[in-house]
């Protein structure tokens, strides 16, 4: 099992998402009721795509689901990510000849 | 339209023009920090708006093509750099270190007078796997944010990279190394020099960030630096705080993950200053 703490560190990641982005993005207007009293509202200008905008999943509307589901993909993305450059640099030196420590 | 206040001579002209670009950018991309740091309008919106994702339209166009002509050749060299020194058991570190510092930097936590930061996680990063395989992890989770969650601007991209991923990985590691060599070696010195470096890299991003404003003609120096640094100044010691307390974590929870760094000692990381 000691070789599977990395499990653990996933779900602690997964926790800071789960139990503090919801809290983190409890004033969701903010933005919008500034930028109204400063004026500058309609010059907002629309990123000129979106896969997931501002830590929301499209479609998915509850304020708190939509960080979460989107946080959590995040966390996935670069969890995989690393862990594969990570297996792949290791290997590449694997068969380069240096061989492994 | 970007504000139509360059014209004038108010000495604060600099600092609105630069609040108008972040807030017609920011807007643009809804960006989360913003919407948190918003909510308390006391302070001023140059002070509030700021963090160190920088959205296009920021930086002008020769000086984001610099930054990502300079942050492509540090990642060229982290990956061989990588290559070199990596262990095999330190993948799955990897993959749980870039995970834990993208959530992390999903919560902002509230500084002095209504501004809030977040952790960059830079120094965590290279405590852990060293200062190349840091920069590798700060250029996947700054990448994501900008190609998935639309956190900062694609062409704005490299500076991004460079001025949270690379200058406080490296820069902060060489801090860090140091600060370890003063206080009696990393075993005794490990906490204070982790929180020493932390402060230190967040206050050279922002030093960096400051810099290509200024290069970019985006906002005098006068007025950009001491903005700047004094607010990173307070969410450095979040910065701190938050990187002691994962390193704490580990040393109770898993200490055999504090050695993974220098696991393979094939090429020894030379301290690196900052770029």
């Amino acid at each position: 099992m000691r070789r599977l703490w990395w499990i653990g560190g996933l779900l602690v990641a997964a926790l800071i998402v789960i139990v503090l982005a919801p809290l983190a993005s409890s004033d969701p207007d903010g933005l919008e009721r500034v930028a109204e009293d400063r004026g500058f509202i309609e010059q907002a200008q629309n990123a000129f795509y979106g896969v997931l905008p501002d830590y929301t999943v499209p479609g998915l509307d509850d304020a708190a689901l939509t960080t979460i589901a989107a946080g959590l993909i995040g966390v996935g993305i670069v969890f995989l990510m690393m862990w594969g450059l990570g297996a792949l640099l290791t290997r590449r030196r694997g068969t380069s000849g240096r061989g492994s420590s | 339209m970007d504000g139509g206040i360059a014209t004038s001579i108010d000495p604060l002209a600099g600092a609105r023009r630069l609040s108008q670009v972040v807030a017609t950018t920011y807007g643009g991309v809804y960006h989360r920090d913003v919407v948190l740091a918003l909510s308390s309008p006391r302070i001023d919106d140059f002070v509030r708006m700021f963090d160190l994702h920088a959205p296009d339209g920021f930086l002008s166009v020769p000086i984001a093509l610099a930054m990502w002509a300079v942050t492509i050749i540090v990642l060229a060299i982290a990956v061989v750099r990588a290559n070199e020194t990596l262990d095999e058991r330190a993948v799955p570190l990897m993959g749980v270190t870039a995970a834990f510092i993208f959530a992390a930097q999903m919560i902002n936590f509230p500084v002095a007078g209504g501004t809030s930061g977040h952790l960059l996680g830079g120094v965590l990063a290279a405590v852990l796997l060293g200062p190349w395989v840091g920069t590798l992890i700060m250029a996947s989770v700054i990448t994501v944010q900008a190609l998935v969650f639309q956190d900062g601007g694609l062409l704005a991209l490299g500076a991004n990279i460079f001025n949270m991923g690379v200058v406080g990985t490296l820069g902060g590691y060489a801090i860090y190394r140091a600060a370890c060599l003063v206080m009696g070696g990393e075993e005794r010195a490990r906490m204070p020099a982790a929180a020493i470096a932390a402060w230190a890299a967040v206050m050279l991003g922002a030093l960096a960030m400051t810099i290509e404003l200024v290069l970019s003609g985006t906002s005098p120096l006068e007025v950009a630096m001491p903005a700047m640094l004094g607010v990173h100044a307070l969410i450095g010691i979040g910065e701190a705080l938050i990187t002691m307390g994962a390193l704490a974590l580990i040393q109770v929870v898993r200490p055999d993950l504090l050695a993974l760094r220098d696991a393979r000692q094939v090429a020894v990381p030379t301290v690196q200053a900052a770029g």
